[in-house]
């Protein structure tokens, strides 16, 4: 009894030592002078156990999503849902019934590069994890020239499609994060 | 003071001694620590709160002011369409004015919310003040800890080192260096005095030989000679 009294763990806090990993629902986080909450916590699986979190977030004014993928190295983007109309891209193009991604697209003077299509599964995180939350869909990611701006297309069903545009970040430009009980 | 109180002040100061004796410094530093830590975690949380307060008093003012040129829109909008006689001038009026009291609703929400964001934002300066100050206290303390680690270490192996070189003065080697010293002394003393007992008892025989040299020494150096001259002379006939 008094080796589970002693012996029992106590978890350190680690409150100077947070990082845009630990990011998680009602967070708040300084970026680009803004302070941001995060509203809304989504996850992706893109099979053979790599995973991804991204989060929406707001400062009072606008929303943006934060993604954190740390497959091979951490990379972090910002980016902001895309009108379909405002890009180039004929949506109706097939090869074999599957939709095909063109290998480059125009957006706002800046040449986007296709880097590879990944099918995955998509959650939001405050669903159970049971198969049925788990949606399917595939993206194709792009890239311009310098790697600095990003814009994915998704496919989210036989003939639904969404796109997104952002800027790739560096972790530093997270700062000051600061937890928050859920709920 | 009575004898019983003496022995209570005795027994007190027992304790208080051997409590002292328990106690680890570092070990209640980083308890001490640990517990800042605790502290400054929960300041966090509620310096997050306290943002997350004013980010959503933003958004209200951002949304009202929206609403509220909208409803002044909606106003120009009706009376512009009695100007255009599609709707009655009094019922015009009536819900142009409507919709510039919900407007000025609306611009009451707008002050309201910026004033709760302004309180917010002193708040959440006055907390990331307070915040910086037990950051820095915790840092401080920290690398105090290191230090007096580094110290305690220090000391100990200097305190054993130390503990070892007394032991080994008093109890070992150099004791028995002394004693070696002297026995070799002794050893020495008595090989010498051997020999002078053994230089006074030699044999008449030994002395005169002692005078005469030795003799096999001789014959060996006249044989040699002998042999140096008979190559002298097998060299002389060839």
């Amino acid at each position: 009894m008094f080796n589970k009294l002693f012996n029992r763990k106590k978890e350190d806090p680690k409150p100077n030592s947070r990082t845009v990993r630990d990011l998680d629902l009602g967070y708040i986080f300084e970026y680009d002078l803004s302070t941001w909450e995060v509203k809304e916590v989504y996850e992706y699986d893109w099979g053979h156990e790599d995973f991804s979190k991204e989060f929406k977030i707001n400062n009072g004014e606008k929303s943006y999503y934060l993604s954190v993928d740390e497959a091979d190295e951490l990379e972090i983007s910002i980016s902001s849902k895309l009108k379909l109309r405002k890009l180039s891209v004929d949506f109706d193009a097939r090869v074999d019934g599957r939709f095909k991604a063109p290998r480059q697209i125009v957006f706002e003077n800046k040449t986007y590069h296709l880097e590879g299509e990944s099918p995955g599964y998509f959650k939001n995180a405050a669903d159970e994890d049971v198969d049925e939350n788990w949606k399917e869909f595939i993206a194709w990611d792009y890239y311009n020239d310098e790697e600095t701006h990003c814009l994915t297309l998704e496919q989210w069903g036989e003939n639904s499609f969404e796109a997104s545009h952002g800027k790739l970040i560096k972790e530093f430009e997270i700062s000051n994060i600061l937890p928050r009980n859920k709920g | 003071m009575s004898i019983l109180k003496r022995l209570f002040n005795i027994g007190k100061a027992e304790t208080h001694s051997a409590i002292n004796k328990l106690e680890d410094p570092i070990k209640m530093t980083e308890q001490g620590i640990r517990d800042l830590k605790k502290d400054l975690d929960q300041a966090l949380h509620a310096l997050a709160e306290i943002k997350a307060l004013s980010i959503r008093a933003r958004n209200e003012a951002s949304t009202n002011t929206n609403k509220a040129q909208n409803y002044e829109k909606k106003a120009m909008l009706i009376l512009e369409k009695a100007q255009a006689g599609g709707l009655d001038e009094a019922e015009a009026d009536r819900l142009a004015n409507e919709a510039l009291t919900k407007k000025n609703e609306c611009l009451e929400h707008v002050t309201r919310a910026k004033a709760d964001k302004e309180k917010f934002d002193g708040n959440i300066s006055k907390m990331e003040a307070n915040i910086k100050r037990l950051r820095q206290q915790i840092s401080q303390y920290e690398n105090e800890l290191k230090t007096l680690k580094a110290r305690v270490k220090v000391s100990s192996a200097t305190k054993n080192i130390n503990k070892q070189m007394s032991q080994i003065d008093s109890s070992g080697t150099v004791n028995m260096l002394e004693r070696m010293k002297e026995k070799v002394a002794q050893e020495e003393a008595l090989a010498e005095s051997y020999g002078d007992i053994a230089g006074e008892s030699r044999s008449l025989d030994e002395e005169i030989n002692s005078a005469l040299g030795d003799s096999n020494a001789t014959s060996a150096s006249s044989d040699l000679a002998a042999l140096k001259a008979k190559m002298k002379a097998k060299k002389s006939n060839e």
